[in-house]
């Protein structure tokens, strides 16, 4: 039974012609609501993810849409080359379980994944488990139930884990990167289910990071396509910057990461908030968090050398002797630092996959 | 209670576009191989385009490769291979 005011009793009182599907949009009966039909249903037709699913009826999307243009198209989507309209991104959102007010975060992450310098068809085809991060930044965090503080990465928080598994679901279905199918990733990851943290704005002691990337609005949308988060903590130097960023340079500096081939490629260092305070408490800047990484996460050259045949690099890499120590990424600009997280000594490393840059967007209507 | 739901995955866009025409013959045909960069392709495509020169009388020009094999063919690359060649052997494999 659902409350007075909820968005489902609110969308039984518009014009039931706004609820007729779509030109290409299908609509399939189900015998009964239980979300064993749905599950069963999903998986004969090859969609989901594997995990129960809210039924997308027309009055739950209707709802979801929020009055938006249900037919305007967002993005076309590869490697399925599917039309990514805000009404089958809806659909996918209900699925996911988000509230009606995450739809335009939604359609801000699917936009900016479908900008070219992201290179989503090779996210999604490639053997490589990449997956793609959302990052919300600024107002909405609050307003929307984001959660950027203990637990970020999950699990826990409604408005994460449904957004994350949104785009994944989006990705599934109007992309085609299933696996075996579209997605051809040997392993997998965890984050190929769910991945969507907030930054914690409040506990950052330097300006946010969409205003560090030329971003001027009270909300942002970035997506950026890595691995899984790799842990580091320091509890040894009473927040020391360099104890604590050479382990940060550590987790960075590895043969094991597709960045490792592409100097070229970003990190996405996301640091906890004591982490950041001890670090700016030292005088450092965003920048200097930067350059330190780049100076420290490096190998000696004949070590990438000798791992791998093709490579990326910059001239002056190639011409590095083997014993001298490269950089695993070619400019202090491609370390992104952001703060999110609660309390604890501890931060992360995303590398990306290699060939994709990050995309950072004003927050849509 | 029976339900309506909507699939997931909507529509496929974006354009259409049609193959070009298959060769009659390779015979004085000039064949190119582009090197998508996985590992060992040029090998194996290198071994693909000798024994094509050895069973016809195809022309072998050459390979070229792309960057990486993750990203699309540079543009001006692709042009230099339509114009300087009628068949062209790429593709991709881990």
């Amino acid at each position: 039974m659902t409350e007075p005011g909820t968005p489902i009793e609110a969308a039984k009182t518009l014009d039931p012609d706004q609820l007729v599907a779509g030109d290409s949009d299908e609509l399939l009966s189900l015998a009964d609501d239980t979300p064993e039909t749905l599950l069963e249903r999903f998986e004969e037709r090859g969609w989901g993810d594997g995990l129960p699913l809210i039924p997308p009826t027309p009055e739950r999307v209707l709802a979801m849409l929020g009055g938006a243009d249900p037919s305007e198209i967002i993005a076309t989507l590869p490697p399925r080359r599917g039309l990514a309209t805000r009404r089958a991104l809806a659909i996918n959102a209900v699925l996911a379980g988000c509230r009606p007010g995450l739809l335009p975060v939604l359609t801000t992450a699917i936009r900016a994944l479908a900008r070219p310098e992201v290179n989503l068809r090779g996210v999604n085809a490639t053997t490589h488990p990449v997956a793609p991060l959302v990052i919300v930044h600024g107002d909405a965090v609050a307003e929307l139930g984001f959660n950027a503080g203990l637990g970020t990465f999950g699990p826990g928080s409604r408005s994460n884990a449904a957004l994350g598994r949104a785009v994944r679901l989006v990705l599934l279905h109007i992309a085609g990167a299933r696996p075996g199918v579209g997605d051809a990733s040997t392993q997998g990851q965890p984050s190929k289910y769910a991945y969507c943290i907030a930054e914690n704005r409040e506990a950052s002691p330097w300006e946010s990071y969409p205003h560090s990337c030329g971003i001027d609005a009270r909300s942002a949308v970035t997506v950026h396509c890595g691995e899984n988060p790799h842990n580091f903590h320091d509890m040894e130097r009473e927040g020391d910057p360099a104890s604590i960023l050479d382990k940060g340079a550590s987790v960075m500096a590895t043969l094991g990461s597709n960045n490792a081939p592409v100097s070229s490629a970003e990190f996405f260092v996301v640091l906890g908030p004591e982490h950041a305070t001890s670090i700016a408490g030292a005088g450092w800047s965003r920048r200097d968090v930067q350059s330190y990484l780049y100076e420290r996460a490096r190998l000696p050259a004949g070590d990438f050398r000798r791992a791998f045949d093709v490579t990326q690099y910059r001239a002056w890499e190639n011409a590095l002797s083997d014993s001298d120590p490269k950089p695993v990424t070619d400019h202090p600009d491609n370390i992104r630092v952001l703060v999110a997280g609660g309390a604890g000594k501890h931060s992360c490393v995303i590398p990306s996959w290699g060939m994709t840059r990050s995309v950072t967007a004003a927050l849509e209507d | 209670m029976s339900i309506q739901v909507f699939a997931p995955d909507g529509a496929v866009g974006g354009e259409t576009r049609e193959l070009a025409a298959p060769l009659d013959t390779l015979a004085e045909r000039r064949l190119a191989i582009l090197d998508n960069g996985k590992p060992n392709a040029d090998v194996l495509m290198q071994r693909m385009a000798n024994a094509l020169v050895e069973r016809t009388a195809v022309q072998y020009t050459g390979m070229s490769r792309k960057q990486t094999a993750a990203t699309p063919c540079d543009a001006e690359l692709l042009a230099n291979l339509a114009q300087n060649a009628d068949l062209v052997i790429t593709g991709s494999a881990d």
